[in-house]
């Protein structure tokens, strides 16, 4: 990522619907580029190694691979990787924990509030 | 359950039918005025300033907040200004039986009366769901994050309508969805509504005027989903852990196979919901 550049992002998430407000609230915001989008933890992790996205968004409850299973296999192939967590367990302080210590980014919550989900990826990815 | 005990009142009194409340919401709902309008009337926005910012949520479908925050026109203050007159405006819910003829205001307060004294029972008493029902605390405070997310989040303005055990089969309306919830709590949590609430959810969380069948259901599986995500977090709380599947959809009725289970009804602004835990039924 390049300076003036857009974020590439990975969006991973079994509903369509919650793909669909995470790229509305990014590409609205017009620092990012959604370059991709999976419906399981394994498409995921596919689309990370053919895009080699900047950030990927990984829904943790997902059929066939969930997120921390991906998590773990985009970390182990790179260790650099930029991924935040998006879940729905609410404020579960424990399992922010959890994802935290398997090496994502940041956790982003659902439902989604367009400034809370921008304000955590701007930490998280210095954008400016 | 405690979310706007007043109209759960009026149903359970027969003081108004579900139709006569969902008619009185809607009224209120139309007669609220947009943050737009609050924010000319409040003499914040000028009529350029109105039109630009109009022409902006247009273009961008952005929301009234992120519109004039982009055009540097109103500060967080000015949009709390906003927001409380924007509240102010809202017709009273008393004033609105009255104007559509349902109740006349003598009445009200008589009802009201009645109300404020089944409350003082309550507090006195309990408000619990059948005793046959187990883990009651668990399962309560599930149905209570899931009326206060179907109204924090989505706005959809919930109310309980009514509280039934059922045995064989559970009828959750046109579109449902199911998440297991295992561990500390066995139980299953199901989320249905009819035809025209989830289009109404797509157009609230998307934009989306006209969803396919698909993304109805997907939007009621994300319903199921996020609310089941916040139980796990509230009974975490309370030091009750559980693990959750993925939401999927079912096709109702559903059969209750060993089962019963506990159904609450809510209405909210895009019509009915039915919300459902199931639990072991006693040999």
């Amino acid at each position: 990522m390049g300076d003036g550049d857009p974020v590439k992002v990975v969006i991973a998430d079994d509903s369509s619907v919650a793909r669909r407000q995470l790229r509305t609230i990014l590409e609205e915001d017009g620092r990012y580029e959604v370059v991709g989008e999976a419906a399981n933890g394994a498409e995921a992790v596919k689309l990370f190694h053919q895009h080699e996205p900047d950030l990927l968004c990984l829904d943790m409850l997902m059929p066939v691979m969930d997120g921390a299973q991906a998590l773990r296999a985009v970390k182990a192939a790179d260790p650099d990787a930029h991924v935040v967590v998006v879940t729905s367990l609410g404020n579960s302080a424990q399992r922010g924990l959890e994802v935290l210590e398997l090496g994502a980014s940041a956790v982003i919550t659902k439902p989604f509030v367009d400034e809370d989900v921008l304000t955590v990826l701007r930490t998280k990815m210095s954008v400016p | 359950m405690t979310l706007n005990p007043i109209y759960q009142y009026l149903i359970n009194h027969e003081h108004l039918t579900v139709e006569e409340l969902r008619q009185v919401l809607a009224d209120r709902r139309e007669r609220e005025l947009n943050p737009l309008q609050c924010a000319a009337r409040l003499g914040l926005l000028s009529e350029p300033d109105v039109k630009r910012v109009r022409q902006l949520q247009v273009e961008q479908n952005l929301s009234f907040g992120n519109a004039v925050r982009s055009l540097s026109l109103l500060d967080d203050r000015a949009l709390q200004e906003v927001s409380m007159a924007q509240q102010g405006e809202v017709p009273s819910f008393g004033a609105t039986l009255e104007r559509l003829g349902l109740m006349d205001a003598a009445t009200y307060g008589e009802v009201m009366q009645g109300y404020i004294q089944e409350q003082v029972r309550y507090a006195e008493g309990a408000m619990s769901l059948p005793a046959e029902v187990p883990r009651r605390d668990a399962m309560l405070r599930i149905l209570q994050v899931s009326s206060d997310m179907l109204d924090r989040y989505w706005g959809m303005e919930v109310t309980v309508v009514g509280v039934k055990v059922l045995r064989s089969e559970l009828d959750l309306l046109d579109y449902a969805a199911r998440v297991q919830m295992r561990g500390d709590l066995e139980t299953q949590y199901l989320l249905g509504t009819v035809d025209g609430c989830p289009q109404g959810a797509a157009l609230e969380l998307l934009g989306d005027s006209d969803p396919s069948a698909s993304d109805c259901a997907d939007v009621v599986r994300e319903l199921c989903n996020v609310i089941a995500g916040h139980s796990l977090a509230a009974l975490a709380s309370q030091g009750i852990d559980i693990e959750l599947s993925p939401p999927e959809s079912v096709t109702s009725p559903v059969t209750l196979d060993g089962e019963h289970a506990v159904r609450v009804e809510l209405i909210g602004a895009f019509g009915p919901f039915r919300i459902a835990l199931t639990y072991a039924a006693q040999s």
